[in-house]
């Protein structure tokens, strides 16, 4: 019932417009069936791709006139200007500016400029101009609290409040824009920067917290080890020394014992471990076929490389194909033909789709 | 090119081109719809060389008008876009001549996915009433194809219809389903 609620849902389904590979190969007719099926599909729900293919089935030569179509030039296209936001009238008085030569001299080409045109408010412009150099102080405390992360506590913070002072410094130097408008930015600043320290410093307690309780775990698993051999070895020597007929027997029986409860403990882990690796490979190729009909090849190409890494996985050879049929959607032709070629070498189920496709490719 | 734009969807694409005049942005949609988009212009213009024109006319229009538009959907917008161009073709060609009507009425269909508004098994319970709504050829089509899971090929053989009208029946059974559906839905909401 479930499969048939699939089945019915899938008439509501929309998914990613069909590749030129997929098309043409819909047009040839050498599509492998589950391709096949993806393809009508798509076309059955999407009007485009189904006004394409009966446009491209109506005459010949399609690939030629394809390949004929040539990228056009694309002519400069002038945006429109966003409007100056008009701002109210501040009285700005005029301070040299020495830590930002560079940015000074381009402020004066700039200013020079309006100065043609006749602004009404000088004081708008720069008002203008100093939200960049807000930003740049922004990045400049960003940066510095990166560094810090990296380098540790003491020497990052000095350098933190020396850049704040600094950028604040700069900031109140320029009296263009109201500075009330700056300062409580760099002091949210400040107080985040603060709080990710503060955070930093619990998170690494945490850290140290958890890799000590690691170490008591694995300390414990060594001395029951050693424990256990220390058991096994004095039932042993006490054996060889007693020569009582009972001890020996008692000696072999409680190695084997802990020995066989190791094996069985080691089985079972390889068994759960082989059951995630196969559940992780089946959903590795499960995955990728969900994004190959969703056209994204090269994510597909990533799970479906996963799942084929496995030669006992039971869909490694049709993992390999869509490998392949990644790649030629990819463009990556080579690539693609090597693992049809392993296909055909190996003669394995999918060699007749294998060798069609490397016909197709190498035909090309 | 840059494999990071082929990760791109549509939208993403056409933003990049309409704020930053981005050509490699330009260059991938256009890779992926070239051959869509030379396909219907072939069938609405019915030769190559014209067909051709009008593919290279419609992505300059793309890059040059893309910053004008607020394009929710990129793929139903771009049908739109080279109908029309297709429409504009062939009044300057013959202005006297009426445009087939049939082709201006069916608009490309993008809904919102009904999975949002209702339960899974209020899709499927829906599905299923509609379903018998809808007459006998298109729901003979539409049950060998999505049901029975056969090939367009298949159920033409199965239903005794030409390839042409099997595709058509499932075309229409499929946006008459989604109508009936929305009926439905629009039902259960009030």
């Amino acid at each position: 019932m479930n499969n048939n609620n699939d089945k019915i849902l899938q008439i509501l389904d929309q998914s990613a417009c069909l590749s030129k590979g997929q098309l043409m190969g819909y047009l040839k007719r050498n599509l492998y069936p589950e391709e096949l099926r993806t393809v009508e599909l798509h076309l059955s729900s999407c009007a485009l791709c189904s006004d394409a293919l009966d446009g491209l089935s109506s005459i010949p030569n399609t690939e030629a006139l394809l390949a004929s179509v040539v990228l056009p030039t694309l002519p400069a296209v002038v945006l429109p200007e966003k409007p100056i936001e008009k701002k109210p009238e501040v009285k700005v008085e005029a301070a040299p500016r020495p830590t930002l030569k560079k940015r000074h001299s381009k402020a004066e080409q700039v200013t020079a400029a309006f100065q043609q045109q006749e602004i009404e408010t000088p004081v708008v412009q720069k008002v203008n101009w100093l939200k960049p150099l807000g930003i740049a102080a922004g990045l400049i405390i960003v940066a510095g609290t990166i560094w810090y992360f990296q380098f540790g506590p003491g020497k990052s913070k000095d350098i933190f409040t020396a850049e704040t002072e600094t950028a604040e410094s700069n900031l109140m130097a320029d009296n263009a824009t109201p500075t009330d408008s700056i300062q409580p930015e760099v002091m949210a600043i400040r107080d985040s920067t603060d709080m990710a320290l503060e955070k930093k410093g619990e998170d690494s307690l945490f850290l140290l917290a958890k890799d000590k309780e690691r170490r008591l775990r694995e300390k414990d698993s060594l001395n029951n080890i050693a424990a256990i051999a220390k058991d096994t070895s004095v039932t042993l020597i006490a054996a060889a020394k007693g020569k009582d007929t009972n001890m020996p027997q008692a000696a072999m029986a409680a190695p084997s014992e802990q020995t066989v409860s190791a094996k069985k403990l080691a089985e079972t882990e390889d068994t759960e471990q082989d059951k995630k690796e196969q559940k992780s490979e089946k959903s590795d190729f499960e995955l990728g076929m969900q994004q190959y009909k969703n056209n994204n090849f090269a994510s597909a190409l990533l799970y479906f490389k996963t799942a084929e890494s496995d030669d006992k996985n039971p869909k490694h050879w049709e993992a390999v194909y869509y490998c392949g049929m990644c790649s030629k959607s990819l463009d990556k032709k080579r690539r693609a033909i090597k693992y049809f070629e392993r296909i055909v070498e190996a003669n394995a189920p999918q060699t007749k789709a294998a060798q069609k496709q490397l016909d197709d490719l190498k035909g090309q | 090119m840059n494999n990071n734009y082929r990760n791109l969807s549509d939208e993403d694409l056409l933003h990049r081109i309409a704020l930053k005049q981005d050509r490699e942005a330009f260059g991938v949609l256009y890779q992926r719809y070239l051959h869509l988009t030379l396909g219907m212009c072939i069938k609405y213009l019915k030769t190559g060389e014209a067909a051709k024109d009008a593919t290279q006319v419609i992505f300059v229009k793309l890059w040059t008008d893309v910053h004008q538009h607020q394009v929710r959907k990129f793929k139903p917008w771009f049908y739109q876009v080279i109908k029309n161009h297709c429409l504009m073709e062939l009044r300057k060609k013959d202005p006297n001549q009426k445009i087939v009507a049939e082709w201006d009425m069916e608009l490309m269909e993008y809904d919102e996915t009904l999975h949002h508004k209702l339960s899974e098994e209020q899709l499927i319970l829906n599905l299923n009433l509609c379903l018998r709504a809808l007459n006998a050829e298109q729901k003979k089509c539409i049950e060998h194809f999505y049901l029975e899971q056969k090939s367009y090929n298949e159920t033409a053989l199965l239903t005794g219809f030409s390839d042409k009208n099997v595709k058509s029946y499932i075309q229409n059974g499929r946006r008459n389903l989604k109508n009936c559906l929305k009926q439905k839905i629009a039902h259960l909401l009030d």
